[in-house]
């Protein structure tokens, strides 16, 4: 069991998750979303990401339009569907759940190792 | 100086570097194999591309400027290797495991060879242990007297080393079976499947195909997949043909060519070899004409098979075919002109009336000299030999003996003597020349194993001819010793030495084991 395969995994895990986090207040095209996740250190490298917003799109939570941009290529913009709306608000449930979990079952096993 | 390559990334138009285009073709093969279980795969990678591209422009000074390789690399550190791009939810891919979508390619692994590598490659190829590969050549080896050898050098010298990355990556792609080959047709379908419901490409206007395209895609990869499916069969079928036939002619050059060359065996009596150059020579000769064909046949099986084939190289083919055209311009230019050699025959011939009362038993052997030959055996081979005057003659021992059943009470000895040459007067002279002798003495025909005939002139050929006519109920006695000059095989080994009747060009024994058998079961 390697650690670095663990972490990826972690982070893997809550991804899609702050993928539609981020989408929730704005829509945005895939650098937007890119930088977000990066400057939260939530993501390395940017490819993991591609596959991910297919299936996201491909289960009808998320939806683009094509938006020219200056200098570049076109963009594709992402944003929610109703369904990814109902979605995202299941997954916040359920992550404060875990979060909540997570925090109790560490914090006491730090006051029991002191 | 750097050549520099145009591309177009997600529509935009970008002029790259050489060395720079190779890595990132490399890179975005890679990506597109780790992504090959994907569903909407050529969205995903129009999705990367587009960045690339985003990536590309951000990074330009300038509007005309090169992509380098430092801007690729540092792409690279943006958007991180391929297997960043690997869905978590997919079990990690071992070596074994069929992964990739890549058809695999046959190279030689070089990391793990102990000659050329060919058994590393194909144990990463079909899948096999290398140490069962490995065991195969040696043991075929054997049995096929290094045939096999060959194929493997053959295969050595056209099968290209995995030396780049995205080499060593292809030739542990997917394994060749069937099921892969049907999953890829499934694949080809699906994709068109998908290609055409993704209306949301349409939107996107001039930029994507048309749906007819689409739909031509797909039916052109289910296609090409089965085409690549019955190439691969038919290559197969041409090397189980091809490979065997050339072991067995490279066996038949080896051990008949060296018999020759030490003169060990006598093969002059099958008409075929006999061109008037040395045997080992013909045997080369009929070596090269059947084999090369063979060879190319083996090459477009292997060519089939695995398509990354290198070429032998043109001025191999121009080599490989002079031979060939050579070959066959020697062998045809000598047999017509030992046709043309052989056309005149003159003969001389004796009847001899055998006095033998026909309640007598006559016993018939051959004669051999010990002083021309050790051998007793009919052959066409001539070697000049000195006889007891110390005068040099041409010794052979080409005699026919036959039998015919004659209605006159009487034995008789009929003796042709045969000469073959390029000229009717010398072919005259050879006949009158050759000495046969037989002898005579109590009921005992002792014919000569050998004939001897004049040395000169040398590209004449003697040959004599015995017929003995037997009356009915005449019973004779067959030494085993005239085997071998007996002609007409009529005569199973086990009746010589025995009491025979010889009636309607048939044998009947008297006195074998069977036939008395038969009798004490009667009693």
């Amino acid at each position: 069991m390697k650690i670095e395969n663990t972490k990826a995994q972690m982070r893997k895990g809550v991804l899609e998750y702050c993928i539609l986090s981020v989408l929730s207040h704005n829509d945005a095209y895939v650098a937007e979303i890119l930088n977000t996740l990066k400057s939260a250190k939530l993501l390395v490298v940017e490819g993991t990401i591609y596959p991910l917003l297919t299936r996201l799109k491909n289960a009808n939570l998320l939806s683009y339009r094509w938006e020219e941009s200056t200098g570049g290529p076109p963009r594709k913009y992402y944003g929610l569907t109703e369904d990814g709306k109902e979605f995202l608000a299941e997954l916040s449930t359920t992550w404060n759940e875990l979060n909540y979990a997570v925090i109790t079952i560490t914090s006491k096993k730090n006051t029991d190792n002191e | 100086m750097n050549k520099t390559i145009n591309i177009n990334l997600a529509n935009v138009f970008f002029h790259i570097d050489e060395d720079a285009f190779k890595r990132l073709d490399s890179y975005l093969k890679a990506i597109e194999r780790y992504l090959s279980k994907e569903q909407s795969k050529d969205e995903i990678l129009q999705d990367i591309e587009a960045r690339i591209a985003e990536l590309f422009t951000e990074s330009m000074a300038q509007a005309n400027q090169v992509v380098t390789m430092s801007q690729v690399n540092k792409m690279v550190g943006i958007m991180g290797e391929p297997e960043a791009y690997k869905m978590e939810d997919e079990e990690e891919p071992t070596p074994s495991s069929s992964k990739f979508k890549a058809s695999r390619k046959l190279y030689r692994d070089l990391e793990r060879k102990y000659v050329g590598g060919v058994s590393a490659g194909l144990n990463h190829y079909l899948g096999i242990n290398t140490l069962l590969i490995r065991l195969f050549w040696v043991i075929s080896a054997f049995f096929s007297v290094g045939g096999t050898v060959a194929i493997y050098v053959i295969i050595w010298i056209l099968i290209p080393a995995a030396r780049t990355t995205s080499q060593k990556l292809d030739m542990q792609g997917e394994p060749v079976n069937l099921s892969n080959i049907e999953r890829k047709v499934k694949e080809g379908y699906s994709k068109f499947a998908d290609k055409m419901g993704d209306i949301d490409y349409e939107k996107y206007g001039q930029q994507t195909k048309s749906g007819l395209t689409k739909f031509l895609d797909g039916l052109g990869e289910v296609l090409r997949t089965l085409g690549v499916f019955l190439s691969k069969f038919l290559g197969i079928v041409l090397l189980l043909i091809s490979g065997p036939v050339l072991i067995a002619l490279l066996i038949f050059l080896f051990s008949f060519g060296t018999l020759s060359v030490f003169e060990l065996g006598d093969f002059s009596q099958i008409e075929f070899f006999v061109l008037g150059i040395p045997n080992w020579i013909q045997i080369v000769l009929f070596f090269l004409v059947a084999a090369i064909p063979f060879f190319y046949l083996l090459i477009l099986s292997l060519k089939l098979i695995f398509s990354n084939l290198k070429s032998i190289g043109k001025a191999a083919h121009i080599t490989l075919i002079g031979i060939w055209v050579l070959s066959v311009i020697v062998i045809t230019t000598l047999s017509v002109k030992k046709q043309l050699d052989v056309s005149y025959d003159a003969e001389v011939i004796e009847v001899i009336n055998l006095d033998i009362p026909s309640g007598d038993t006559l016993q018939i052997r051959m004669n051999p000299n010990l002083m021309f030959s050790e051998t007793l055996n009919q052959s066409k081979k001539s070697k000049i030999v000195k006889d007891e005057f110390d005068n040099e003659r041409l010794y052979n021992s080409n005699i026919h003996v036959n039998f015919k059943s004659i209605s006159d009470d009487e034995l008789k000895l009929r003796l042709t003597k045969k000469s073959y040459a390029s000229n009717k007067t010398i072919a005259e002279e050879g006949a009158s020349l050759i000495e046969y002798k037989y002898n005579l003495e109590n009921n005992v025909l002792e014919l000569d194993s050998y004939l001897l005939s004049s040395p000169e002139p040398k590209d004449r050929s003697a040959k004599v001819e015995v017929t003995i006519y037997i009356p009915q109920n005449h019973v004779i006695y067959l030494n085993e010793n005239l085997n071998n000059f007996n002609n007409r095989r009529n005569l199973d080994q086990s009746k010589y030495n025995h009491y025979l009747n010889y009636k309607n060009d048939d044998w009947e024994c008297l006195d074998c084991i069977t036939t008395l058998d038969t009798l004490s079961t009667q009693n």
